[in-house]
């Protein structure tokens, strides 16, 4: 409780004290202060219940009273939403006074939505401050106001620009949607307690390797829509989950998950991929939707197999042709198979070219 | 409610003497009443005493169980894959709660104080939204008057927090 109020929790009639004559604040108030009389949890509840996107409603409320001064560093829930640079020094000074509380808890959700345009200012000015002060998950969010493919974005701010993530050794997840700016991981350190990982729309520097060592939890991940990754190295014991689409130019991919339930390939393997092992034998559920050349692409053994989902298979095609070849190999791959699903894509042409092509099922 | 269950019911009685009767599944809703119940006391004919909330406060607090343990039990005798019925639902209690909880501040602080006491927190919740609702939008200053909020920073302090936090005196984003 704070010592302001009185025992029954009631503070003063605002008065107009000389003191507070010096703020120049003293407006008359038919309200009699109730709340400042309540306990600090309540009051953070309130502040919880302010602006949902925009933090910064929450922080304003520390100019009130020497009651209020120190309330909104104790809100767990951190949102903001950034139109300009100016919104980027906003999360810094949040973060900063959240490391400056002594008795502030962790934050539990730190959401950024960045909507700047072209400017991007350094994160790292924030992004350096929230290791200490974050438990809980971490959401970064880029993208131009306006809706851009990757090929149209100004080539020379994508590669000025990295994303360096620093170690957050207590988070739990982490959302990372940098519209292609390059994301760098910090040389050392180990994201104990992290257990999800979404990366989309990320711009790599060649290679991405992701090991026990630095993330010894991580049980999801996903890696969607990436430029620049040539080389991935996917080795983990803990891992259960596996998303991977449209890693586009990807070369090999070598992934040692033995824990690994679920793994969904999407779009990643198609065209200049040289490489590819997957060593998964706990596999459960497989979700394929990319080739599969038998000389490129390497399975371990998968006993605990239930679920096979392929896209697509193509009912029609010119004679001699074998659009399902793929989807054969991978099917061909299992000596028996209890559930099957087979996603058929069937396109509006001309019946005159069709003729069935399921001929290498056996 | 199931049929064929037996109906419990419980007295609770407000600090000036005042009792209401309610269901026990309602007042369950209540963690202090539910703490009460499960050592074995609460059930017999004296009730059970809720010191420092007035019968006043009280009643409101029982109409809001009653409320929800009603959208509840109905809730749960819906087909449960029927999810337009069921968002509905939830939005035609949403507006009850608001209208319930749009209150005099000494009302709804009076209500907050009880509901956080007896354990209650949705009401607690709502409460505390509705609070927060007075609030949106509203420059410091404004705050002030609508709350009842005294300026006691000294001008060092005010320094001191201008210094500390220029970003939040900014609306823009």
């Amino acid at each position: 409780m704070d010592g302001d109020g009185d025992s029954d929790g009631r503070a003063d009639v605002p008065a107009a004290s000389a003191e507070a004559e010096i703020s120049g604040a003293v407006v008359p108030s038919a309200a009699v202060d109730l709340l400042s009389g309540l306990p600090d949890d309540l009051l953070v509840y309130i502040l919880l219940h302010l602006d949902p996107v925009d933090a910064a409603e929450a922080a304003r409320t520390c100019v009130l009273s020497r009651r209020w001064r120190d309330l909104w560093v104790q809100v767990p829930s951190l949102v903001f939403l950034c139109l300009n640079p100016v919104g980027c020094a906003r999360v810094h000074a949040a973060l900063a006074a959240r490391a400056r509380a002594v008795a502030a808890p962790d934050i539990t959700r730190l959401h950024v939505y960045y909507f700047a345009g072209h400017s991007f200012p350094p994160t790292a000015s924030w992004l350096s401050l929230a290791p200490p002060v974050l438990s809980g998950e971490l959401v970064f969010f880029k993208d131009w106001q306006t809706p851009i493919a990757a090929n149209e974005l100004p080539a020379d701010i994508m590669k000025r620009t990295a994303f360096e993530l620093p170690c957050f050794k207590k988070a739990t997840k982490i959302y990372l949607h940098l519209e292609f700016l390059t994301l760098l991981l910090p040389p050392s350190g180990a994201f104990n307690a992290l257990t999800e990982l979404k990366l989309e729309q990320i711009r790599f520097d060649g290679q991405f390797i992701l090991g026990d060592s630095m993330f010894p939890s991580l049980q999801r991940l996903l890696i969607d829509n990436t430029l620049g990754l040539v080389d991935l190295a996917l080795n983990s014991s803990s891992l259960v989950w596996l998303k991977l689409s449209h890693l586009r130019g990807l070369q090999r991919i070598n992934v040692e998950a033995h824990s690994l339930e679920l793994l969904c390939v999407v779009h990643c393997l198609r065209y200049n991929v040289q490489v590819a092992r997957f060593s998964m034998e706990g596999l459960k559920v497989l979700r394929w939707r990319d080739r599969l050349d038998p000389i490129l692409v390497n399975f371990s053994e998968m006993p605990h197999l239930q679920q096979l989902t392929i896209f697509e298979f193509t009912p029609y095609g010119w004679p001699g042709s074998n659009p399902n070849q793929d989807l054969f190999r991978i099917i061909n791959h299992f000596s028996s198979i209890q559930h099957l699903e087979l996603v058929v894509s069937i396109e509006p042409v001309s019946v005159s070219c069709s003729s069935w092509t399921y001929n290498g099922l056996s | 409610m199931a049929a064929g269950k037996p109906v419990v019911m419980v007295t609770l009685v407000s600090s000036d003497g005042q009792s209401f009767q309610l269901l026990e599944e309602a007042a369950l809703l209540s963690a202090m009443v539910r703490d009460t119940i499960q050592i074995g006391q609460g059930r017999g004919p004296a009730g059970i005493p809720i010191r420092n909330i007035t019968g006043q406060t009280l009643s409101m607090v029982v109409v809001y169980c009653n409320k929800h343990y009603t959208a509840a039990a109905a809730a749960d005798g819906d087909d449960a894959a029927d999810e337009e019925k069921k968002v509905a639902n939830k939005k035609q209690l949403r507006e009850w709660d608001e209208q319930f909880i749009n209150l005099e501040q000494d009302k709804l602080y009076d209500i907050l104080v009880a509901a956080n006491n007896l354990g209650i927190d949705g009401l607690v919740d709502l409460c505390c939204w509705r609070f927060a609702d007075m609030m949106k939008g509203k420059s410091a200053s404004e705050i002030r008057v609508k709350l009842g909020i005294r300026d006691d920073f000294t001008s060092e302090q005010r320094a001191q927090i201008e210094k500390d936090s220029p970003w939040v005196w900014s609306r823009t984003t």
